[in-house]
């Protein structure tokens, strides 16, 4: 139960305490606080506009329509409030996968070493030089990936080679420590050794790479349905650009904050993340902190 | 006195300022450095010893400047005061004129840049261009600290092991003629037969050519083989002075007689052997009265109140402690 | 040591198999995709010939077979060996929908229009990158870093091709700064292709919204590691070293501080090339022009699948050519990678 307790600490508390000395990383993570909330919460506090009110059609924002309406006439600031939660979810699972595969993959290699870990590598540096993007059109050109937890898990499943290199060079710097070697020196076990000692040492960076995973998820899984190549409907910031876009939203000026208004919901959600994470790189990481 | 001596530093302040405050690093130091002499200054890590180095050439590191005090350079007809220079005069007397090699034996050069570069620009950088010359040169020095000179000067750094860097660097310091050489811990990142070569070639330089030397390290045993004199020093104050024999067989002042308590058998750098109960003083709020009255054991009223100043005990051998007469040469 | 040891000892040797087989796996696992996928693209080929001409299976499969170039009746293995041997003499099949046409005469058409304008954007990211980088990085804390870093940060955040929408929204449409529509394509029809100034203007013009978006959405990304290494680089003792040697201010920043700080650049450098060349698909989506990129995208969408095959392919291999190039570099400017043999 102390090592349980412990373990929240050092995932959710440490870094929130941390993260409150730095302005811009302070800044990151409320702003991601609120997309999320308003994504996750929102839905049920806005009502999604489905009407379709033909005399409405793109009308620039005003105090009824706050981001203005679509090409039906729809009140856009509804379906922002209703279409984060699809591309969140998406990113969120794509980012568990791969973290998930990567940790996994990146703590074997890191540990276990010699030729488990060359074989590692080698997949890894390979699966690395494909160039992600284009592999992802390619197998969505075999896979209807209307599913979306099914999207989710090709996106995870092509993002996690950097990842893996990443977490097998903290584990390898890890593996040196003291307190590694001392629970070694016990005999405490592989697993214990790892669960207790090493996953907790390793929390800060996996977070970070966690939301990193979770930008590139949004990337690829935005630009998939932007392209047409995934079959998604409903409620998604994606769609909405998709649509935007097909109706040649952008060369109108009324119709400018149907398409930027997903595009800027996008950007907000990336650069928190971006910042949240360069905050939380700046603490862990002592090198990059400005030397004054 | 003064016709004798190339350096003079009087009344110097060094401070850095840190987040929580101003750190007094050197405090009112002095002291004469003489032609072809050998002067060692001793302490412990935050002593102020390394900042009394590098502010020599001014190249104290991130905020660290000189506060007050002079530091006049005698190599030249005409006396200079190096803290009042600007950067670029300042840049034309280091190497040139006061050379300095680190304690950072294994990073000191350019990765990307062979070793025959670095003497090259370095000279260039003097004024010096004649390639011959400089060729010539680096064949001589490199022998002298006995290496293979023509293999190390096509080497890249990460080809030569800790020791050969260190003697290449020793090399290089030679290279311009320097009337003044400073040694910042030369020997603390070697093992200890490279440190003891390291010291014999010192030794023979020094024997060999016409320059002074600043000596600093925090093992007085290696101080002891190279100096003509030791100065001690503590809390960025220069406690005791004087002739090596008296500094090492009749210390006076308590820090030092801790000092070389704590002296290993062989003269290797094992820091952790320092003994002397307590911490380092605080330097952004130091101690009153003297630096060292907290950890010594001779501690009375009047230590607490004011700074002692430093006395003559005899010819050169002066001591900042009022209790110095009773502490016994024996013990 | 004989010279066959010291080949197969050096950096560029081993770097050059190593690229070799990372080729070899992608062709491999590009052609069980294609093959063994299900519902794969052979297949479907075959189900179309037969409802659309009325083509009989057997007639059907034999016209797939040659345009893919595979003999569909042997077993996969003597297939998969045969598909390797007609990609060794350059043989990616034909075009499903331009009916006969070569698929390496198409990809010949596209990738220049890519490698030029992917190629251009990454030299001027990393230059502009590296250089405002080392500035801020000297000036750290004060207001034109923070200026710097913010921007970066921000732009840093952007997907490329959000970037070419907002660009196109702002700089075409709002502003009425450039003529969008003149700008689609890689070239303007009627421009011979030539030495001359009327056709290499036309060709930058084509590229210019291109170029634009690759560099402003990955210079950020420079600047921001450029500005740590550098403040890694400035705290080395050899730098201090330097400063104690009197070297003048000038060549310790680009020769010690400069030089060194960029060597760990060299491993982004490599996963920048990649994602570029990737993103490429969306940002030649974007301003319709016509790389290999777009005809990733544009052969999916019409199910052009030995196109398709040959697109993935050849924007592959340019990323591995490209990082072998990278490696290289990076070797002749770190030289305890050539020496070492460690990497």
């Amino acid at each position: 139960m102390k090592k349980f307790k412990n373990f929240l600490w050092a995932v959710f508390v440490q870094p929130l305490i941390l993260i409150a000395q730095n302005k811009i990383g302070l800044a990151g993570f409320i702003v991601l606080l609120v997309i999320i909330f308003m994504s996750f919460v929102g839905p049920y506090i806005i009502p999604l506009d489905t009407k379709v009110k033909l005399d409405k059609i793109y009308q620039p924002p005003s105090w009824e329509h706050i981001l203005g309406t679509d090409s039906e006439g729809k009140d856009v600031f509804s379906q922002i409030v209703h279409g984060g939660k699809a591309v969140l979810t998406v990113a969120f699972l794509a980012a568990l996968f791969s973290t998930m595969i990567a940790v996994t993959l990146g703590i074997t290699s890191g540990f276990v070493g010699g030729r488990t870990d060359n074989i590692i590598m080698f997949i890894t540096e390979v699966v690395l030089t494909i160039p992600q993007f284009p592999l992802l059109a390619v197998l969505a050109a075999f896979i209807r990936l209307s599913n979306p937890t099914l999207l989710a898990f090709i996106l995870g499943a092509v993002s996690w080679p950097a990842l893996t290199r990443a977490i097998r060079s903290q584990a390898l710097s890890l593996r040196e420590r003291d307190f590694i070697e001392a629970a070694k020196i016990l005999d405490l076990g592989a697993l214990h050794i790892i669960f207790s000692e090493i996953l907790p040492n390793m929390m800060s960076y996996i977070t970070i790479s966690f939301v990193m995973a979770m930008t590139g998820a949004i990337y690829s899984q935005v630009g998939l349905i932007l392209l047409g190549l995934v079959p998604l409907s409903g409620q998604n910031w994606g769609i909405m650009i998709q649509l935007a876009w097909t109706r040649g939203a952008i060369f109108f000026k009324d119709s400018l904050s149907y398409i930027l208004s997903p595009i800027l919901a996008i950007v907000l959600f990336q650069w928190s993340a971006v910042s949240f994470t360069r905050s939380l790189e700046g603490i862990f990481n002592p090198r990059l902190r400005v030397r004054r | 006195m003064r016709e004798n001596s190339v350096l003079s530093v009087q009344n110097l302040h060094v401070v850095y300022s840190a987040l929580r405050g101003t750190v007094k690093a050197v405090r009112d130091v002095s002291f004469e450095l003489n032609k072809k002499e050998c002067l060692a200054f001793i302490g412990e890590s935050g002593s102020g010893k390394s900042t009394l180095g590098t502010s020599l050439i001014s190249l104290i590191p991130g905020t660290g400047r000189v506060s007050s005090g002079k530091i006049i350079y005698r190599g030249n007809s005409k006396d200079i005061d190096i803290a009042k220079l600007s950067e670029n005069e300042v840049r034309k007397i280091r190497w040139k004129e006061i050379a300095m090699v680190f304690q950072s034996a294994l990073n000191s050069f350019n990765p990307v840049l062979r070793i025959w570069n670095h003497i090259l620009e370095t000279a260039k950088a003097h004024g010096v261009n004649d390639k011959e010359f400089v060729q010539k040169k680096s064949l001589e020095l490199l022998e002298l600290v006995q290496l293979d000179p023509e293999r190390v000067l096509k080497s890249f750094p990460h080809e030569l092991s800790g020791g050969m860097k260190q003697r290449t660097l020793i090399a290089m310091s030679l290279l311009l003629d320097p009337k003044i050489l400073i040694l910042d811990e030369p020997t603390t990142a070697l093992d200890i037969l490279t440190q003891k070569n390291i010291i014999e070639l010192l030794k023979k330089i020094k024997d060999e050519l016409e320059l002074a030397m600043i000596f600093i390290s925090h093992d007085l045993s290696i101080a002891a083989e190279l100096a003509d004199r030791v100065a001690t020093m503590y809390g960025g104050k220069i406690v005791e002075i004087g002739p090596t024999d008296d500094i090492f067989y009749r210390p006076k002042h308590p820090y030092t007689k801790g000092l070389l308590k704590a002296v290993p058998k062989i003269s290797g750098g094992f820091e952790e052997l320092f003994s002397i109960p307590g911490e380092p003083p605080d330097l952004i709020n130091p101690p009153s009265g003297c630096p060292f009255h907290p950890r010594c054991g001779y501690v009375e009223e009047v230590c607490k109140k004011e700074a002692p100043q430093l006395e003559q005990v005899e010819g050169n051998h002066y001591v900042a402690c009022y209790k110095w007469r009773g502490i016994t040469d024996g013990e | 040591m004989n010279w066959t040891v010291k080949l197969f000892k050096s950096y560029i040797f081993r770097r050059a198999i190593r690229a070799f087989i990372t080729v070899l796996i992608v062709v491999t696992i590009t052609f069980f995709i294609v093959r063994l996928m299900p519902g794969n693209p052979i297949e479907i080929y075959i189900g179309q010939l037969m409802s659309q001409y009325g083509m009989t299976f057997q007639e059907a499969k034999n016209a797939a077979a040659a345009l893919f170039s595979l003999d569909l009746d042997a077993p996969l293995f003597s297939q998969y060996l045969d598909y390797m041997k007609n990609l060794f003499r350059g043989d990616l099949g034909r075009s499903f929908v331009s009916q006969g046409v070569k698929v390496v005469e198409l990809i010949a058409s596209y990738l220049p229009w890519t490698l030029f304008s992917v190629g251009i954007s990454i030299l001027l990211s990393f230059t502009i990158g590296i250089t405002l980088g080392i500035v801020i990085a000297y000036k750290r804390g004060g207001l034109l870093d923070q200026i710097i870093s913010s921007i970066s940060t921000v732009l840093t955040s952007i997907p490329n091709y959000l970037l070419g929408i907002i660009l196109l929204i702002l700089l075409g449409v709002q502003l009425q700064l450039i003529p969008v529509s003149s700008m689609r394509g890689t070239v303007s029809p009627g421009i011979k292709a030539g030495f001359t100034w009327e056709f290499i203007s036309d060709v930058f013009k084509h590229a210019a919204l291109p170029i634009l978006t690759y560099v402003l959405s990955t210079v950020g990304g420079w600047i921001l590691s450029m500005r740590g290494s550098t403040l890694n680089t400035l705290g080395e003792d050899f730098v201090t070293v330097a400063k104690a040697r009197g070297l003048p201010e000038r060549r310790i920043t680009f020769t010690y501080v400069g030089r060194n700080a960029i060597l760990p650049l060299f491993t982004s450098l490599t996963m920048q090339i990649g994602f570029m060349m990737g993103g490429s698909a969306l940002v030649e989506f974007i301003f319709v022009y016509k790389g290999v990129g777009w005809a990733l995208w544009s052969s999916i969408g019409q199910r052009d699948y030995p196109v398709m095959q040959g697109v993935f392919l050849i924007i592959t291999i340019a990323v591995i050519v490209a990082n072998f190039l990278a490696d290289l570099l990076y070797g002749k400017l770190d030289p305890r990678i050539k020496a070492g043999g460690t990497e």
